[in-house]
């Protein structure tokens, strides 16, 4: 049996403030590709979180773009004294929030800051509301994918992946977990991710185009 | 590269994702993810996985290259953006100031009238020396912004209920000034043995052009122009409170 520790999730947040640090500063002194991966990393919690302001999809894909270019403009005056995220999060906060009051509109029934944690499937719930059913089917369809892909997974990356993506264990507690070394969990993890990201490839280079595709 | 050492490049790929990754080591992987865009893919299905399995919602389009190519279009700050902005925000101020400048006289001069109309301008004893005189329990009254250093006070009396005018109850007082001197009046000289119901609209244009420093000078004479044009009901007429007959 698994035992989950309760600080897990602040341990894993406090350890990828340091990773984004490191692409933060190079993309500081001007390397765009280490802000392309910012932005990679994060494009899906900022559509997520512009959703609580506006329903249409596209529309929240717009404010997320807004917000991703005041960042890079913000960029030279950050400095580090919060997470790279929580700095982008109230940049798109208040992007969504201008957009509103310009156009003199109410938040849908989303709260504006309500904790992110209690509402993991709100974005996909209003999504499933105003999405076209072309984006809907393509949003299942990567879905089936990735499920497909871990429940095709051994056993032990299976539940190493679930645990450190679903239970935001660290690598350290999913060792302590599953008695085994840090070591293992980390080539654990990386072989799962390998594998899906595999899958991933195949079917965007088989004409599942990128662009317009997922949703 | 052989395929251990592309094993151990992803592997602190991964690593990094999860922030697992010694920050010396991540620096130099986030050199490499900067360059190298296949690793940025894998990087960006690392969090498209990541997205699914937590439910999350899923970003429609790739919005890296739309963000790219948005920051690439864009002029950098200070630059010609900025300069538009000024530019626009001058030009917005350039007609903004005179259309205030004309609104604020027009304010006057309908206050003015309506001021002014509630004096009885056919007593006997409306005098200049007469009118600084109005008594708290008479007065009704409007103050007038006039100019940023000083301010006009007209004070209008209240009506007997049987509408019949008195000599006393027309009475106009102009602020003093420190000094005790009034800064300025608003009601021009009577002519003496003559019967006025109404302002003279020469007169009151003349006065409200002289004393509306920050009116653009062609709004100014449309608004006095419109307010002299118009019936003057509101000043004779019976129905209006305080009018005079």
């Amino acid at each position: 049996m698994l035992v989950v520790p309760a600080t897990a999730c602040e341990a894993s947040v406090m350890s990828t403030e340091e990773s984004d640090l490191s692409l933060v500063q190079l993309a500081q002194r001007g390397d765009s590709g280490a802000f392309d991966a910012l932005v990679c990393r994060y494009q899906h919690k900022v559509v997520k979180l512009a959703l609580r302001y506006v329903r249409d999809p596209a529309e929240a894909e717009d404010i997320a773009q807004e917000a991703f270019i005041k960042a890079y403009r913000a960029l030279p005056r950050f400095r580090g004294d919060s997470a790279f995220y929580t700095w982008l999060y109230r940049i798109a906060i208040n992007t969504a929030k201008n957009l509103l009051a310009s156009r003199r509109r109410s938040p849908i029934k989303y709260e504006a800051d309500r904790s992110e944690d209690t509402d993991k499937n709100d974005g996909v719930a209003s999504m499933k509301d105003s999405a076209t059913p072309e984006a809907l089917t393509l949003t299942e369809e990567i879905r089936f994918i990735v499920t497909s892909s871990i429940d095709a997974l051994p056993e032990d990356l299976r539940t190493t992946i679930q645990l450190r993506e679903l239970e935001g264990l660290s690598y350290e507690e999913i060792a302590a977990a599953m008695e085994c070394p840090v070591g293992t969990v980390r080539s654990r993890i990386f072989r799962a991710r390998e594998s899906i990201d595999a899958r991933l490839r195949e079917v965007f280079d088989g004409g599942l185009g990128r662009g317009e595709v997922i949703v | 590269m052989s395929v251990k050492e592309n094993e151990e490049r992803d592997s602190q790929l991964a690593a990094m994702f999860d922030g697992e990754l010694p920050q010396i080591e991540c620096e130099l992987v986030a050199r490499r993810l900067s360059r190298d865009e296949n690793l940025r893919r894998s990087w960006e299905n690392y969090a498209l996985i990541s997205a699914v399995m937590r439910s999350e919602q899923m970003a429609g389009q790739r919005l890296a290259p739309r963000v790219a190519a948005a920051i690439s279009n864009r002029p950098s700050v200070g630059s010609a953006s900025s300069h538009a902005q000024v530019v626009q925000s001058s030009a917005w101020s350039s007609w903004a100031i005179p259309l205030g400048g004309a609104g604020l006289a027009a304010s006057i001069a309908v206050i003015v009238v309506l001021g002014v109309s509630r004096i009885g301008w056919n007593s006997s004893d409306t005098s200049p020396t007469s009118l600084t005189a109005a008594t708290a329990s008479q007065a009704q009254e409007v103050v007038i912004p006039a100019a940023p250093y000083d301010r006009t006070t007209v004070v209008a009396p209240a009506l007997p209920k049987d509408s019949s005018r008195t000599a006393d109850s027309a009475r106009v007082a102009a602020a003093a000034a420190p000094g005790g001197e009034p800064e300025s009046y608003v009601t021009p000289p009577l002519r003496e043995g003559s019967e006025m119901t109404s302002i003279p609209p020469f007169e009151l244009a003349s006065y409200v052009s002289a004393h509306s420093a920050v009116s653009a000078p062609m709004m100014r004479h449309s608004a006095i122009s419109a307010v002299i044009a118009t019936p003057q009901q509101g000043v004779s007429g019976s129905s209006m409170p305080g009018t005079l007959k």
